[in-house]
């Protein structure tokens, strides 16, 4: 009993022990990390605190003021429509990360369970999916998405879940392989002895194991998704008008590049900035999760 | 080190090749009124299927292709009608449905034929077994009969006042019957030969088309060496080929493209006789008897709600003009038409009158272009002010083309190019019984007033029946009835360098242009 309590406090310790380390680690990266977690969390508290306390209307039409310069009124001027861009640019933000959240999560969910079947169960079941996988993998991805998305139509909805279908493969992939590696490990296979189900193994044993690598998977895909739906709705397959999208912003924003060029830079910024600060974030927690990196840092 | 040094001097030297070549090529490309020269017009798409004229269907870039080859019977003018042009006169005989063409002696082909009234008959008949717009145009048309060389008869089945419009177009087009027969029907698809100041030499698809000039065209010496056109699909690129110097002219830049040139010194010509018209349909028919746009309350209270001037404005700024009714122009314009004011009272009030003091949601839908995209955004901005709420919804390609001929339920923005005569357009949109690829078909309401009123537009006696039968037409569609409610009249836009001299691009109607008397001061 003694034995056991002292074995979990340690176990206690090491968990926290790993936590603080691997902040340590992702922290210690530099000022870079710092700097797009930063970047990260700004973009997600003004796209959804700052229009509940300033008076932000995204699709308000001042007709007599189409492609007025930046003022103390509106901050980055009006576009072609007279609307605001500030509010567009926060509003379009919202869109751009909440179909990136949606789609991230989508295809994580489907992916991780497809991929944890394929790669437990084998056999039949692990080839139809991984044939399935390798089937949406041979076209590209864009064009795939295209499809979906012209299929199902010119909606958040509709445009989160093409943009997420397109994203399950690659989860598929990653936790097939992380399972098949793992399921060979000692403790899986004295877990499987006492008789411990499979539901149990797999969420309990192998699951956790895969996390860092999703993770960082998950965080990487959520710049893609950001980057696939400003490519979509700037091909005009992405979300209908009004609604703002960075994507549809420098689209709608291509014929007034030379009269107005800050239509299409400010949400430009906006993209590039964002899906460099995913990446960075990303690859800091790859660094601090990684054990073989840990020693090193 | 010293190897790396010469291959980047080298590599200067190429580019620097590359530049000067350019810029001589530039220099060479014209010398004066008298002195020849390339006139270089930049196009933003290819012309995919044919420069045989009479399997072409009237598209804007059939007629922007064939400026260099093909002429026609009549000419549109600056005023909003047409001129004899391969005619030296007709004559209309309603009494015996007869219309008499006179040519013009002395036309020939680019292969050296004359173009005298068998040529004639034999263009027409060939249209009126295979053209595009016979159906819509050309069906009040009998039999074609030569009576000497230079003269034709149309004996008509009913009269038709269009039929000098209708032969401005491509439907008045001549090929040389000899080149026709000689060569077979595919091979002329690819190789116009018209009666045109130019003779295309060269065609790379979707890259460019050249043609040079004749040295034997009926009208006289052409001023210009060759024109060549080239594919820019992207106005940015056009445009900044434009200030560059390495194009002349750029054909029908959009709205946003114009202003854009514009501010950066180009010279955008704005046709004085407009070529579109934009109008809001509803879906008047209401068949499934669930849709609020059945009632013309709400239709009429939705007209209400926006400010159409403050709407053109926006979208086209100086290109288009505000306009109550369907067509173009002074010539078919009523003044018994009275439109829609903006006012959201008298809108919200019709509204409850209606059933719908809480407003109600709508599909709005529309075509993949800016100005159609624009134009539904600001309605719909405008009908949330009344409580409407309207769904938007941007249907590109086929489904655009689909919508076209009936959008469902709701809302339809839609913009309609106009060749000149207003009835000769109405008669194959708004009238009964017609087919094919109509504008909602199965969403407009067709009344018998709007029919018989439509009929008589085609066959009236006289050009004043004729306008006062389109502008009772335009009073029951808009007034009356409101199943369209127009709104708009654009110009068809071309960016012109200063030097291009005398091209007639932009300054009449923009089906036409003057290449043979173009030269470049320069």
């Amino acid at each position: 009993m003694e034995y056991e309590l002292n074995y979990n406090e340690i176990q206690k310790e090491a968990k926290k022990k790993n936590r603080q380390q691997s902040l340590r680690i992702f922290f210690g990266r530099g000022v870079t990390v710092k700097l797009c977690s930063a970047i990260l969390v700004l973009f997600v508290v003004l796209s959804l605190l700052l229009p509940l306390v300033m008076n932000l209307d995204p699709n308000s039409q001042d007709l007599v003021n189409r492609l007025a310069a930046p003022s103390a009124e509106h901050w980055f001027g009006t576009d072609y429509l007279g609307r605001d861009v500030f509010a567009r640019i926060i509003y379009g933000g919202r869109v751009s990360l909440m179909v990136s959240l949606l789609a991230g999560t989508f295809a994580a969910a489907v992916g991780i369970v497809l991929g944890l079947i394929a790669g437990f169960f084998g056999g039949i079941v692990s080839r139809t999916i991984m044939a399935a996988t390798d089937v949406i993998l041979s076209i590209p991805n864009m064009v795939f998405t295209m499809i979906i998305a012209a299929i199902m139509g010119r909606s958040v909805v509709s445009l989160t879940i093409a943009i997420g279908i397109g994203m399950v493969p690659t989860y598929i992939r990653m936790v097939n392989g992380q399972i098949l590696q793992l399921k060979e490990n000692d403790y899986v296979v004295a877990s499987t002895l006492v008789g411990q189900s499979s539901l149990k193994i797999l969420f309990k044993h192998l699951l956790p194991n895969a996390f860092p690598s999703l993770i960082v998977l998950y965080t990487i895909n959520l710049g893609n998704a950001i980057m696939t739906e400003s490519s979509l709705s700037y091909l005009g397959v992405g979300i209908n008008p009004p609604t703002a999208t960075w994507g549809n912003m420098v689209s709608d924003a291509y014929a007034y590049l030379y009269l107005a060029p800050r239509l299409a830079i400010i949400p430009g910024i906006c993209i590039i900035v964002l899906i460099i600060a995913f990446n960075i974030v990303g690859d800091g927690l790859r660094d601090s999760l990684d054990p073989r990196l840990r020693g090193k840092l | 080190m010293k190897k790396w040094f010469t291959v980047c001097l080298v590599i200067l030297c190429l580019v620097g090749q590359v530049f000067a070549g350019g810029s001589s090529e530039a220099a060479d490309t014209g010398s004066g009124e008298e002195g020849g020269g390339t006139l270089r017009i930049g196009i933003n798409t290819e012309n995919v299927h044919t420069m045989l004229s009479f399997t072409m269907t009237g598209t804007s870039d059939d007629y922007y292709y064939s400026w260099p080859v093909y002429e026609s019977l009549f000419k549109p003018n600056a005023e909003g009608g047409v001129d004899p042009w391969l005619l030296e006169s007709y004559e209309m005989d309603k009494d015996n449905l007869t219309y008499t063409f006179h040519i013009r002696p002395g036309i020939t082909f680019s292969d050296g034929t004359p173009l005298d009234a068998e040529a004639m008959k034999w263009n027409l008949d060939h249209y009126l077994e295979v053209g595009a717009k016979v159906a819509a145009l050309l069906s009040s048309i009998e039999s074609v009969e030569v009576v000497d060389d230079l003269t034709v008869v149309l004996h008509l089945s009913t009269w038709s006042s269009i039929l000098p419009y209708a032969f401005s177009r491509e439907c008045g087009y001549m090929y040389s019957p000899t080149f026709y027969q000689e060569h077979g029907e595919e091979y002329c698809t690819q190789h116009p030969c018209g009666t045109g100041p130019f003779v295309m030499t060269e065609w790379n698809y979707d890259v460019s088309k050249r043609f040079e000039a004749r040295d034997d065209y009926w009208g006289g010496p052409v001023k210009l060496d060759a024109v060549e056109y080239i594919i820019y699909t992207d106005a940015l690129v056009a445009q900044a080929a434009m200030q560059s110097g390495e194009l002349d002219v750029y054909l029908a830049p959009d709205p946003e493209t114009a202003r854009s040139m514009e501010a950066s010194g180009i010279t955008i010509k704005a046709c004085p006789v407009a070529s579109s018209t934009y109008m809001l349909c509803f879906n008047s028919l209401n068949t499934t008897g669930d849709d609020p746009t059945g009632d013309v309350r709400v239709r009429k209270a939705i007209s209400h709600a926006v400010d159409w001037k403050a709407l053109v404005q926006a979208v086209w700024g100086d290109y288009a003009s505000y306009r109550n009714q369907f067509g173009v122009g002074q010539h078919f314009y009523s003044d018994s038409v009275i439109g829609y004011d903006y006012d959201p009272e008298l809108s919200k009030q019709l509204l409850a009158e209606a059933g719908y003091p809480n407003g109600f949601t709508i599909e709005l839908k529309t075509e993949d272009s800016s100005a159609l995209i624009n134009s539904a955004t600001i309605i719909q901005q405008y009908l949330s002010e009344v409580g409407i709420n309207a769904e938007l919804s941007v249907l590109a390609g086929a489904d655009g083309n689909a919508a076209e001929a009936g959008w469902g339920k709701g809302l339809w923005v839609h913009g309609s190019s106009v060749y000149v005569s207003a009835p000769m357009q109405m008669a194959s949109m708004f009238r009964q019984n017609l087919s094919g690829h109509v504008l909602g078909l199965t969403t407009l309401l067709r009344p018998d007033d709007v029919e018989a009123a439509l009929a008589l537009s085609v066959s009236a006696a006289t050009e004043e029946e004729a306008v006062a039968a389109v502008g009772e037409a335009n009073r029951l569609l808009t007034d009356e009835y409101d199943i369209i409610t127009n709104f708009a009249e654009t110009r068809g836009l071309f960016a012109v360098a200063d030097y291009v001299k005398d091209s007639g691009i932009g300054e009449s109607f923009y089906s036409v242009a003057d290449l043979a008397n173009a030269w470049l001061d320069k």
